[in-house]
């Protein structure tokens, strides 16, 4: 059984069709990438499956039980945790507390855990080890907003690991990032995986995507294009048309 | 000792801080900007007034039972308020100023215009407590909202607070129940102010609607944001002196509404964190200067 089924995915705003009858599996342990050029839906996709958006028609099944529709507290708690396209930590707060805020996660859905207090010894340990984890071992009591982007990116992954996910999807992780640093988060999305995290990445950087993900997927105006491994996506006419226009072809 | 006036000012300024304290964990810690806080306590001193008045409730269950009921008023209102944003609750929370005012206004039940009389100060131990005394039970109350306010700010509401706050999408995304948040931070705010208003009630011994209009409100937003929204200090340093002034300036008195009006508008304009915020002139001078003093003393 796939971890996530999505079928019949349908989502629309004011008559306009960002998501049409799309149908994909992730399956347990992949990386999974979803491809597509600017508009194709692929963020619309992440927020119907996060419970941001609730879909029009279709399903979205987490290990055999429907989610759509489930507001994104219940769908983040079941383990499927997001990073945000522009990132979006909370910026006052410090890099221990964004942390903390997804750590919490266990304590706020019965109101008697929830007044405990936060920052214990256990709590605060385990969120440094998740930000040494993403490579941000030092100035954790700053706060997220004065980061450069690039450990914006990784505060998010921490965070995001925090809800103890066994389902990640990362909204162009590389995006703004200089080739070194987009390198290393590549590490970072391999190891993750390796730890037995199953992970749909949103990605525009094609070396990363051919790089890290051995099967793809391909939105083009909300419309699943092709899926595949990359080798095949790369040669297939339908997606060089999108990517290029039919002139190309 | 204390002449009788001062305590009057004293008392006021009290349940002044029990009011900003607790519009700062709606506004401050969760982020809902409230224009309405006068509303609940309002509720809060008409609930508490027509049981003592008609009920024979005593001094004590009346006040317990106004926080109650102002708490659950605030609940259930919070959930529409919900449904809107920023700008719109606002409007939003306005607009339940403007009506529970007209309701105590014109309800025949609530007194109307000839507001609710003969309310009593406190009893204890058999005899009525002198106005001392009612200051020492205000700030007992006060010691008990501060109490309160820190236990919720050490724990997990507190940080699920400040997540929605800061990113209420991003807040959601992490596992947190952003509407139950959201009305747990408008239930206990609300009924803080229930409290203040039953203590209003009693030390006044008479209401009247006009108390608890939306001047009043801005009156009391006005003293979050001086002091600086979203600490502890803030609130408390911003009731004392925006409760103050009135009385050491009596052009401030007359015209307090336009006064605290130029107030919000200077202070959203030139430190948005009030005087006492972590990013406001004197707590970043302080911070200098202890920077400075530092190196001397090793």
């Amino acid at each position: 059984m796939a971890l996530l089924e999505i079928e019949h995915l349908t989502k629309e705003f004011d008559g306009v069709t960002a998501l049409q009858d799309v149908n994909l599996q992730v399956r347990e342990g992949e990386i999974l990438g979803v491809i597509g050029p600017n508009g194709a839906g692929k963020t619309t996709l992440f927020n119907c499956i996060t419970g941001m958006f609730s879909p029009d028609r279709g399903t979205i099944r987490f290990r055999g039980e429907p989610i759509q529709g489930r507001r994104p507290h219940e769908i983040a708690r079941r383990g499927i945790a997001r990073t945000f396209q522009i990132v979006r930590p909370f910026p006052a707060l410090s890099l221990t507390d964004n942390v903390l805020v997804a750590y919490g996660h266990r304590y706020y859905p019965r109101l008697g855990a929830s007044t405990t207090a936060s920052r214990t010894q256990a709590s605060l340990q385990a969120c440094h080890r998740l930000l040494d984890r993403v490579g941000m071992a030092a100035g954790h009591e700053r706060a997220a907003g004065t980061l450069p982007l690039g450990f914006k990116k990784r505060l998010e992954i921490a965070r995001a690991l925090a809800l103890n996910p066994s389902l990640l999807l990362l909204d162009e992780p590389s995006g703004g990032l200089r080739h070194e640093e987009s390198q290393e988060l590549l590490e970072l999305i391999r190891r993750l995986n390796q730890e037995g995290i199953t992970i749909v990445l949103i990605e525009h950087n094609m070396p990363i995507v051919m790089g890290v993900c051995r099967r793809l997927v391909v939105l083009d105006h909300g419309i699943q294009i092709a899926e595949g491994d990359p080798a095949a996506i790369q040669r297939n006419p339908q997606v060089i048309e999108a990517y290029l226009g039919k002139a190309s072809v | 000792m204390l002449s009788g006036y001062v305590v009057t000012v004293l008392i006021t300024i009290g349940i002044y801080v029990i009011l900003a304290l607790s519009l700062n964990m709606i506004t401050g810690y969760a982020g809902q900007i409230s224009l309405g806080h006068a509303a609940f306590m309002g509720i809060g001193a008409y609930t508490s007034a027509l049981l003592y008045t008609r009920a024979e409730f005593s001094f004590w269950p009346a006040f317990f039972v106004a926080g109650l009921v102002a708490g659950a008023v605030g609940a259930v209102l919070a959930i529409p308020c919900l449904r809107v944003r920023e700008d719109f609750l606002a409007i939003t929370t306005m607009g339940i100023n403007f009506v529970v005012e007209a309701t105590f206004l014109y309800v025949p039940f609530f007194g109307a215009g000839m507001g609710i009389g003969g309310i009593n100060p406190p009893r204890l131990f058999g005899s009525e407590i002198s106005k001392p005394g009612f200051l020492l039970l205000v700030t007992g109350v006060i010691a008990a909202v501060i109490a309160v306010d820190r236990w919720l700010i050490r724990s997990w509401i507190g940080l699920a607070w400040a997540a929605i706050r800061e990113d209420e999408e991003a807040a959601g995304a992490m596992g947190i129940d952003v509407v139950r948040f959201k009305v747990l931070a408008f239930t206990l705010g609300s009924a803080g102010a229930g409290l203040a208003g039953s203590l209003y009630a009693h030390f006044l011994t008479f209401i009247m609607p006009v108390n608890f209009g939306f001047g009043q409100s801005i009156v009391i937003l006005s003293m979050v944001v001086f002091g600086g929204i979203g600490t502890l200090r803030g609130p408390i340093v911003g009731a004392i002196v925006l409760g103050a002034l009135p009385e050491i300036s009596r052009p401030a008195m007359e015209y307090r509404t336009l006064l605290y009006g130029i107030l919000l508008l200077m202070l959203m304009r030139y430190q948005p964190d009030g005087i006492l915020g972590e990013r406001s002139l004197l707590v970043r001078g302080w911070h200098a200067l202890r920077q400075q003093a530092a190196p001397m003393k090793n």
